[in-house]
């Protein structure tokens, strides 16, 4: 279970809520992102549905916060933010890039792949450069009002 | 020790009071007071993928089926597979994706590549996939128009 806002079920997450995961900016440590993600949509009241979508999407998140990056050191922080109207996820390199051989030759077509899927699969997205750090974000929005 | 100083992969643990220790500790934090904080299994190892690519030939057609998650950690794999198979001259591979369960943009990055390189040799690149979340990712992308994309491997055509 995961910690829940006050007077919510332990078993949910509520407005307000925050979880974050920092964690080393391998590419086989993404599939942690992913694990969280599922866990997270669950407990925020998202269907199987929406949380395949996230569950992908949060990977190309992570992915497009390491674009442009050709030697691999540092962390990935990922920020889950709960509201009433919407999940708001961002994944910020603070420096980090991936390891080289990650996205390979293709980088740059994987990169636009990346934001083709997320501009399906979320309501809105984006990638902003702060202080010398690549910031990924996305917005997921609830069908219906938090319970 | 942590993962990038060679250590084991990390590893959720949580001591017996609840609090968090080692590589969680540094890297997750969750909401909410520690005695609501999660209790999760000790030594289990979230990083496990099974990830495997099997080749054999057919009638002359390598048939290259990929089990598991293709991601940027195991799409390099994939990405040294289908190379080497086009690199010996083998312009028309089917690559089986009935046993896939999770694919990224990385993956679809290395599929578009191999494409490119078949049909350079005149060949075609058969992608067989059933699974309507991993169809999806085609569709959202468009690569479901480049691709020829069949549901089983008796519906690839004579190559």
């Amino acid at each position: 279970m995961i910690g829940a806002s006050d007077g919510g079920s332990v078993d949910t997450l509520g407005e307000g809520d925050q979880v974050v995961l920092t964690f080393p900016a391998r590419g086989d440590l993404v599939v942690l992102a992913r694990l969280v993600a599922s866990a997270i949509s669950t407990r925020v009241g998202f269907d199987i549905e929406e949380l395949e979508d996230l569950r992908l999407a949060v990977g190309e998140l992570c992915l497009l916060a390491l674009q442009g990056s050709d030697d691999w050191h540092g962390d990935l922080r990922l920020e889950f933010t709960v509201s009433s109207e919407a999940l708001d996820i961002s994944c910020t390199s603070g420096g980090a890039a991936l390891a080289a051989d990650g996205r390979g030759a293709e980088g740059d077509e994987a990169d636009q792949l990346s934001e083709q899927i997320l501009a399906a699969l979320v309501d809105e997205h984006g990638r902003v450069q702060e202080d010398g750090s690549v910031r990924a974000w996305l917005r997921k929005r609830r069908k219906g009002p938090l319970e | 020790m942590y993962p990038e100083e060679g250590g084991a992969l990390p590893r959720f643990t949580f001591g017996p009071d609840g609090n968090r220790s080692g590589w969680a500790n540094r890297y997750c934090t969750l909401p909410g007071s520690a005695a609501r904080r999660p209790r999760l299994k000790e030594s289990h190892n979230v990083m496990e993928q099974n990830f495997s690519i099997e080749e054999r030939i057919d009638q002359g057609v390598p048939i290259i089926a990929v089990i598991g998650e293709i991601d940027v950690a195991t799409a390099p794999q994939l990405r040294e597979r289908l190379h080497g198979v086009i690199a010996e001259g083998r312009a028309t591979v089917v690559l089986d994706l009935l046993g896939v369960t999770f694919l990224d943009s990385t993956a679809l990055g290395v599929l578009v590549g191999a494409l490119k390189r078949c049909r350079e040799l005149g060949g075609e690149l058969h992608v067989v996939v059933a699974d309507a979340r991993i169809k999806k990712i085609f569709e959202i992308t468009g690569l479901n128009k480049v691709f020829p994309l069949v549901d089983a491997l008796s519906d690839v055509g004579a190559p």
